[in-house]
């Protein structure tokens, strides 16, 4: 059984890794939005990382006492499963909007990365 | 507690000096003389604490740190002193130098020294695991300019044809656009990101998508063999036997990741057993004395009984419900094989009741009959064999494993030695799996990495056969975690044996993964090259490289032929008549990198500068002009049909 100190350090990683989230995401809808620094390394980082760790982050927050390696294997899956999901909608429905998708998965993650913020479980 | 006064007992001398003194006997049984243990001298002729005993603290604290650090210091010294021009059919072990070496051996150094501390702490355990990633697996990443394997510079080119065409994919093109979410899902991040090319992320996926399979392995392992040192063994050993280079920038690498998000909760929170209620296995005789209820009977009534809930609340339950079939529905119109994988290994779990949530395996059969029937169509109607194979086993085994062992020596000592390092894996795991039983009774873990195996009799992409070994080695590599702690436990001065086999598992990881390195090897400058050919050439035209290394393809997929279909010529490097083959292909434009004439050289034996012959021959012809060679490597080269028109890069702009 961890301690309660463990448990302690671990929320508050867990605190810090959703609000680092939250800002990335901010921050590649806004360079987005105002097309600053296309194909940098930086943009191309914080899309990625946002896109790829966002979205499962948001699911994997309300694992309860879940060890590391869980939380960040279902955070790893289900980013790339939502990515991969919205990607094929956007081509089987022939509606190919990559900023609008960007803007919506921001949308939907942040209100729960930021849960997952205030509340570590 | 003195004694009395002794006068009292009619003494003579009542003035005498009385002396008192303690009393024994009587007064014990009120007062009993301490328990603490007395103070033992220590005997004259112990040995004083050895060096290691007394500064044990401090190694455990500090030694595995420095020793990561200083991999990490090596790293940039193993650039410099790597010689990628000297890379011949021996691969990348031939050409590292000594900084690469030491890095790898500090790597080890770091994770074992962690490893065998009193109390390993679980960061620094994950710190060295990292860097023993980045030192082996990840070590082409470092020391090369570029991503290697041409395959990999492929996709990008699928990914670009998808991003250019505004998300339709390319029919009629290549069979993998029938799975186009991978493809679909990095050209959604290339645009959103506002880049025109992924060659960074190609560079770096291996070692980042190695190291979200050792956290699965790590986490799978938790569960099925607890501890606190031997899941992370299970990592290191997944990471060494992982030869099969299936981590490039690919669908089945992120296919492998969901896998592994399923199994591990499948075998961890979901994990339950099929037992009555008072806990004990198996189904108990309907009344004392009773006959045993015959076989089918038993599997019958087992198959209809409910494995007992797991001990997460039922939100949790249903949160991990959720997630996992969001995996298992998004890796359908992924990748074709990794579905099947997942949906077996969960199929064989659900009839064993060994996880609560039997329902996945209904969301995947629909989920995969789905897409097949309706959003897939066109796979169903003329390409039911990409899942169901031909049935000729043998055949596949040639061509998967027979028909590859070809090359020079190098390439043939590294290509036996992937079969060997496939056949350590099972054997591996099946000598862990008997360990498994011995200790647990259960034998469902080898099913487990045996389900994948069905496989073998499909032969989409001539190499299956090997390929599949991935779909198993997680559960291989827990199985021979179990037989390697077994035997640790049995004799424990087997650990020096098995760390300086750690040593030599990882020289041959990367031997092996190394192997083909003289033609996966790209430089910048050829996709450079490669690029300002898309930009100056005008649509339609046919552009033909000599053989498929190097970064081909990787963009104008859809706007340029790529001419072929000439029995005997699919490659002109390994063509017995190259001149006759372009002369009956008739290409506008020839490419030519360097990884190809080594390919040339190493793979089919060629002459060394077969390629640059080649070329002064069509020159000579006049059939063809030297349209660009690179001034710095004269096998970087493009040909140009005599008079074929040429348009202006710069005034044309990006393709597509």
């Amino acid at each position: 059984m961890p301690t309660a100190a463990e448990l302690t350090r671990a929320r508050t990683a867990r605190r810090g890794v959703a609000v680092m989230l939250v800002v990335a995401g901010v921050a590649a809808c806004l360079l987005n939005l105002f097309d600053v620094a296309g194909g940098s390394g930086l943009r191309l980082a914080l899309t990625i990382g946002f896109l790829l760790l966002g979205p499962g982050w948001a699911a994997a927050g309300f694992l309860r006492r879940a060890p590391a390696a869980h939380m960040w294997l279902l955070t790893v899956g289900v980013g790339i499963a939502t990515t991969l999901l919205a990607a094929q909608v956007m081509v089987s429905a022939t509606w190919w909007h990559p900023d609008l998708m960007l803007y919506i998965v921001t949308a939907v993650s942040v209100p729960f990365l930021l849960r997952h913020a205030v509340v570590a479980q | 507690m003195t004694q009395q006064d002794t006068r009292r007992d009619g003494s003579k001398d009542s003035e005498a000096t009385q002396v008192m003194r303690p009393v024994s006997g009587p007064r014990d049984a009120v007062d009993p003389p301490t328990t603490a243990l007395p103070v033992i001298p220590p005997p004259a002729d112990q040995a004083p604490p050895t060096w290691l005993e007394r500064n044990r603290p401090l190694l455990d604290r500090w030694l595995a740190p420095v020793l990561a650090v200083l991999a990490l210091a090596m790293l940039p010294a193993a650039i410099v002193t790597t010689d990628l021009d000297a890379l011949d059919g021996w691969g990348l072990v031939k050409v590292l130098g000594a900084p690469a070496w030491l890095a790898l051996l500090f790597a080890i150094g770091a994770c074992l020294c962690e490893l065998y501390a009193k109390r390993p702490r679980i960061p620094m355990l994950g710190a060295a695991t990292g860097v023993l990633i980045l030192c082996s697996t990840g070590l082409p990443s470092v020391v090369e300019p570029a991503a290697r394997f041409g395959t990999a510079w492929t996709i990008t080119g699928f990914v670009d044809a998808i991003a250019t065409s505004n998300g339709v994919p390319p029919t009629g093109l290549d069979a993998r656009f029938s799975w186009p979410a991978f493809f679909a899902q990095w050209a959604w991040f290339r645009e959103a990101a506002g880049a025109h090319e992924l060659d960074v992320v190609l560079r770096w996926f291996p070692p980042a998508v190695v190291t979200v399979w050792a956290i699965g392995i790590y986490a799978l392992a938790r569960s099925m063999l607890g501890g606190s040192r031997a899941p992370w063994v299970a990592a290191w050993l997944f990471v060494g036997l992982n030869w099969i280079e299936q981590d490039y920038f690919s669908p089945q690498a992120t296919g492998i990741c969901l896998l592994l998000t399923v199994l591990t909760f499948a075998l961890g929170p979901l994990a339950t057993r099929r037992t009555d209620p008072s806990g004990a296995p198996g189904w108990p005789p309907p009344h004392l004395g009773a006959k045993r209820l015959p076989l089918w009977h038993r599997w019958i009534v087992s198959a209809g009984t409910p494995p007992n809930l797991p001990t997460l609340p039922p939100r949790q339950l249903l949160l991990v419900y959720f997630c996992a079939a969001l995996c298992i529905l998004a890796v359908i119109p992924e990748h074709q094989l990794t579905p099947f994988a997942i949906l077996g290994q969960l199929a064989l779990l659900a009839i064993v009741g060994r996880y609560r949530g039997r329902g996945l395996v209904l969301v995947g059969v629909l989920g995969v009959l789905l897409f097949i029937l309706i959003a897939a169509r066109p796979i169903w109607m003329n390409q039911i064999t990409l899942f169901i194979g031909d049935g000729n086993a043998s055949a596949a085994l040639e061509s998967g494993v027979g028909d590859r062992l070809a090359g020079d020596t190098g390439q043939i000592v590294g290509k036996y030695s992937r079969i060997l390092m496939a056949g350590l894996s099972y054997a591996l795991g099946v000598f862990g799996a008997f360990v498994y039983w011995r200790r647990r009774r259960d034998l469902v873990p080898i099913g487990l990495a045996v389900v994948p195996m069905a496989f073998a009799a499909q032969g989409y992409g001539g190499e299956g056969f090997l390929r599949i070994v991935l779909f198993g080695l997680p559960i291989l590599t827990i199985l021979g975690t179990d037989l390697l702690r077994f035997l640790v436990r049995w004799r424990s001065g087997l650990k020096p044996v098995l760390a300086v086999a750690m040593v030599g598992l990882y020289v041959a990881l990367i031997f092996i993964r190394g192997g083909n390195e003289s033609y996966q090897l790209v430089y910048p400058r050829d996709a450079a090259m490669y690029r300002s050919v898309v930009a100056t050439t005008p649509p339609g035209q046919n552009i033909m490289p000599l053989s498929d290394p190097g970064p081909f393809a990787i963009e104008g997929l859809t706007i340029f032929g790529r001419g072929g279909g000439i029995e005997g010529c699919g490659r002109i490097a390994s063509a017995k008549d190259p001149v006759a083959c372009i002369a009956q292909i008739n290409p506008d434009v020839i490419v030519n990198f360097r990884s190809i004439e080594k390919q040339g050289v190493h793979l089919y034996l060629q002459q060394p500068g077969w390629s640059l012959n080649l070329a002064k021959t069509l020159v000579a012809q006049g059939r063809y002009t030297m349209w660009f060679q690179d001034p710095t490597d004269p096998f970087d080269y493009v040909l140009r049909k005599t008079g074929a028109p040429v348009i202006d890069g710069a005034a044309q702009g990006r393709p597509g």
